[in-house]
């Protein structure tokens, strides 16, 4: 046997049999110790109340660091292929006697002066029943480059072709300039037998492959784009219990870009608002009846966007009104019209990567009154590692910078929802505004300190807590009787603490 | 709460491992080869000394008893309380364990000298009991809110075998005598820093800590990066070689002077030495400062997870390993004393220190036995150790020819009374000489 089994069994008999002193068991004392120990601590701004609440809300601040929250819907956007889509070539437009106008397939109300090919390719096909090789120059009047017209010369060998059809190579006609006349380009050709008597083939025809543009002038109607809708989730008030609040001018804020070269002007389908009651109300305004005309470049200004913004505020809508409904969604529903007088006198552009796009906003300005407006959140707490806690003392430090009151109850709730427990009358958690001093913004923080105290049978009722349900109502009347500013430097800072008994 | 059990477990450890093995002070009472274990200028009366093995080992708690804080049921169920061990460990104590296994010893004489080899086993095991760590486990932290303490426990464990060569020898009154051992290691932990500074904030009870450790191991633990992903490297039962890289040289040197036949005094030095820990050896350090302020209440508003206070605890003494060797003392013990053979009486009176893990442990010893008969002795003393003064040991010898055995022990009362207990030693062995 190893020695060292032999050492450690010696070892282990020896400590069996002094064992036997103390017998086989030990165990630990039930007794109580104090551990203080921190829970949380943060700094809790406008941000953070708006993160909690579900949405796209972002917040803006002025010069001053005066909060607006923002809403955004999506930007809706049409491009130039609203006005001239590319037309594949899936026909082919016969030469008739060796001139001919081929129209080009564009709305009837369209007038085009002038137009710059992008990628289009064309070809011919012709038919001779004789076999020789005729010579033929194709030339295309109103298609033009660096001042030389459009003209091309083939050597058509239908002496060698069996069925007396010849399709000519392509041409790419991109950077050649049209000038149609009437919406029509005139084709023209001239044939030559090889001894130089001039001829008609039996068939002359003219494709294309896709007919594109980089650039149109001319006019081009009236036309509806579709820019179609969306919806605004406004979530400042989705944690709301009861109370009121007014945020002073709330403002829809329209931008829009255009590129395109020809007047725009809004038409609203939809403008409606839904308060969190599901009641909707549409906005009212001279603007929803009459449209907005939107800025777009003139005939020298090719290439460039236009920016139009308008708002929707107090001053040319119900819109103010509306909010103190306590409003969750926007919804709208545009369209833009084209050419909407009907001006054909103005000359109207297109290039191949204009755009029209629209972007609604809602803008809520941070300036409010609050009338015991109250909310209440739950979050999700487990005591499991705690479990030989038996009781606690709870501390809460406040800084508070907001000029609002506030007043905090927590209600510990179970798994299923069923209140366990709340703190008293006396441990609401009443935090102070500070005082503006006759000022916009406060400069101060107020501090206090509040203490709760869970005995072991108060404890013992909240170790099943699975979620604390918070509800804070909020007042402003204290500091101010008139809507107040809140800033974006402005956090309420929290600590916690706790001497914990355990067992 | 994992922490007051780790301490628990220490503790307990620490106490119900003691064995029943007499300390050395009584071998100055033993003619036979086992007395080369306090003595090394032992002469032997034997021309052929064999020790068929002896195991001996020796703690100490200092002013500490288990029955301070152990009490034990009708039931038969002990039950440690925290709170009396609390009240009981009012300074820093220091508690340590040291055995032996001697395996074999063997002397012949030849000529003027006589000749010694021998193997043992030796383990060590120290710590020193800090009243705050205990008074915060007992307690809770609330009585240190707004102060810095300072949770810091040293230890270390050690063990290693020596193989021994030696010789002594007599010039006129004078016996001297030297012992060259070589040491092979097994299994080695220590600190080397172990600085835990716990602040409670004043106010609203941050708890910030900020620890400087450095920890030597070889062989003995695995860690994976985490001080709660921690393997035993292989259970203490089991070596994957009897001989390791671990190796190091240590001394035992002694004198005895024969006042007369009868009175002598003598001196002694064992296991002053050094081992090299290389096979497996490195360092785990921990040096930062954490602050814990609980959970970030914004993380709570965003939804994301957030660490419990128990994992950032643990996470404030991740450990960095180190391979690497380092060099550690053996456990060292000196002794002098006098003596005295009266007819069937012997008397001694010895002074030991043994430094263990930084610690003198020292003990003083009046001792007196008496052969009754051809075949037996009998012997008690009165020693004093630290903090603990009434103590009383026992030996008893049988020789039977060319064998003898004995045991011993230096706290009978221990034996009936085990809460009491404020230290052990003691060894058992036997011998053939011939």
């Amino acid at each position: 046997m190893r020695f060292t089994s032999l050492y450690l069994g010696a070892c282990l008999l020896l400590f069996y049999s002094c064992s036997s002193f103390f017998g086989d068991e030990f165990e630990l004392a039930q007794e109580t110790r104090d551990i203080a120990l921190p829970l949380a601590y943060g700094s809790l701004s406008i941000q953070d109340v708006i993160d909690r609440a579900e949405g796209d809300a972002s917040l803006r601040l002025d010069g001053d660091g005066r909060v607006t929250a923002l809403y955004s819907g999506e930007i809706l956007r049409d491009n130039a292929n609203k006005i001239f889509p590319p037309v594949p070539g899936l026909f082919e437009f016969e030469i008739r006697d060796s001139v001919d106008e081929l129209p080009l397939p564009v709305n009837g109300s369209y007038r085009l002066d002038k137009g710059i090919f992008d990628n289009t390719n064309i070809f011919f096909k012709f038919r001779y029943n004789e076999k020789e090789t005729i010579r033929l120059v194709m030339k295309i009047a109103s298609v033009n480059k660096d001042g030389q017209v459009w003209k091309k010369e083939y050597l058509l060998n239908f002496a060698d072709d069996a069925d007396g059809e010849i399709t000519t190579e392509t041409s790419l006609l991109a950077s050649w300039v049209a000038f149609p006349v009437a919406n029509k380009i005139k084709f023209q050709y001239e044939a030559y037998r090889p001894n130089g008597e001039r001829i008609l083939l039996n068939y002359a025809a003219m494709r294309f492959d896709v007919l594109k543009f980089v650039y149109l002038d001319g006019y081009f109607g009236n036309h509806t784009f579709d820019i179609k809708g969306d919806i605004i989730k406004i979530n400042i008030f989705d944690l709301w219990k009861s109370g009121g609040l007014e945020i002073e001018n709330p403002t829809i804020r329209l931008d829009v870009d255009n590129s395109f070269g020809f007047p725009v002007r809004s038409k609203v389908n939809q403008l409606t608002l839904k308060t969190i009651g599901n009641n909707l109300f549409n906005v009212e305004s001279e603007y929803i009846n009459k449209g907005i005309d939107f800025s777009y470049p003139a005939i020298n200004e090719v290439g460039s966007v236009k920016n139009t913004v308008f708002h929707f505020d107090g001053t040319n809508s119900n819109i103010e009104e509306l909010f103190k409904e306590k409003v969750v969604q926007v919804i709208y529903d545009f369209d833009a019209l084209a050419n909407p007088d009907g001006d054909i006198g103005v000359k109207n552009f297109y290039t191949s990567d204009a755009f029209f796009a629209v972007k609604v906003d809602v803008e809520l300005p941070m300036k409010i009154k609050s009338n015991q407006f109250t909310i209440a959140d739950t979050f999700d707490v487990s005591f499991d590692d705690y479990s030989e806690a038996i009781a606690a003392e709870l501390k809460i430090r406040t800084a508070n910078p907001f000029p609002v009151d506030m007043d905090i109850q927590m209600i510990f709730l179970d798994a299923a929802g069923n209140e366990l427990s709340r703190l008293t009358e006396q441990e609401i958690i009443t935090i102070n505004g500070a005082p503006l001093n006759g000022k916009d913004k406060t400069t101060e923080k107020i501090t206090q300190d509040f203490v709760v105290n869970f005995d072991e049978i108060r404890f013992s009722k909240i170790k099943t807590t699975k979620k604390i349900l918070f509800n804070a109502s909020l007042d402003t009347n204290t500091q101010s009787q008139q809507p107040i500013w809140l800033f974006g430097d402005y956090g309420l800072d929290v600590k916690l603490a706790a001497i914990v008994k355990l067992k | 709460m994992k922490l007051k059990y780790t301490i628990t477990s220490i503790l307990l450890w620490t106490f119900a491992s003691f064995s029943l093995v007499a300390q050395d002070s009584w071998m100055m009472h033993l003619n036979s080869i086992h007395q080369g274990y306090i003595n090394p200028a032992y002469i032997p009366s034997h021309t052929f000394e064999l020790s068929l093995a002896s195991m001996g080992g020796d703690f100490n708690t200092g002013s500490l008893k288990l029955g301070d804080f152990v009490s034990r049921s009708s039931d038969g169920i002990n039950t440690v309380s925290l709170d009396a061990l609390s009240a009981n460990v009012k300074e820093k104590i220091p508690v340590g364990l040291y055995g032996t296994f001697n395996t074999i010893d063997l002397g012949i004489k030849a000529g003027r000298f006589n000749i010694f080899a021998g193997q043992g086993i030796h383990y060590e095991l120290y710590t020193s009991l800090n009243p705050t760590l205990i008074g915060i486990a007992a307690h809770g932290n609330v009585d240190y809110i707004g102060q810095t303490v300072d949770l810091g426990m040293p230890g270390g464990v050690s063990i290693y075998q020596k193989w021994y060569a030696g010789l002594s020898t007599q010039i006129g009154n004078l016996n001297i005598g030297a012992r060259l051992n070589y040491l092979n290691g097994w299994y080695d932990m220590r600190t080397v820093k172990n600085k835990i500074n716990l602040t409670t904030g004043a106010e609203y009870y941050e708890l910030t800590i900020a620890n400087d450790i450095e920890i030597k191991n070889a062989g003995i633990i695995k860690y994976n990066g985490s001080i709660e992903d921690i393997d035993i490297k292989e259970s203490i039962d089991r070596f994957e070689t009897y001989f390791t890289k671990n190796n190091g040289v240590s001394i035992d040197m002694g004198v005895d002077y024969q006042l007369t036949s009868s009175t002598g005094f003598f001196a002694s030095v064992q296991n002053l030495g050094t081992i090299n820990w290389s096979d497996g050896a490195s360092s785990l350090t921990s040096q930062q400062t954490t602050t814990l302020k609980g959970v970030d209440i914004e993380s709570v508003i965003d939804g994301n997870g957030t660490e419990s206070i128990e994992d950032s605890i643990y996470d404030a003494f991740n450990l960095v390993e180190t391979p690497g060797s380092y060099n550690a003392s053996t456990s060292s013990r000196y002794q002098a004393g006098i003596y005295h053979q009266s007819n069937a009486m012997k008397y001694s009176g010895l002074a030991t220190l043994h430094q263990l893990g930084g610690s003198g442990y020292y003990g003083l010893f009046l001792q007196a036995s008496r052969r009754l008969g051809n075949n037996f002795s009998l012997g008690f003393n009165y020693n004093i150790r630290k903090s603990s003064y009434a103590n009383v040991g026992l030996l008893a010898e049988l020789s039977l020819g060319p064998f003898q055995a004995f045991v011993c022990t230096q706290n009978i009362w221990s034996l009936f009374q085990p809460f009491n207990l404020q230290g052990l030693s003691g060894r058992f062995g036997g011998s053939l000489s011939f």
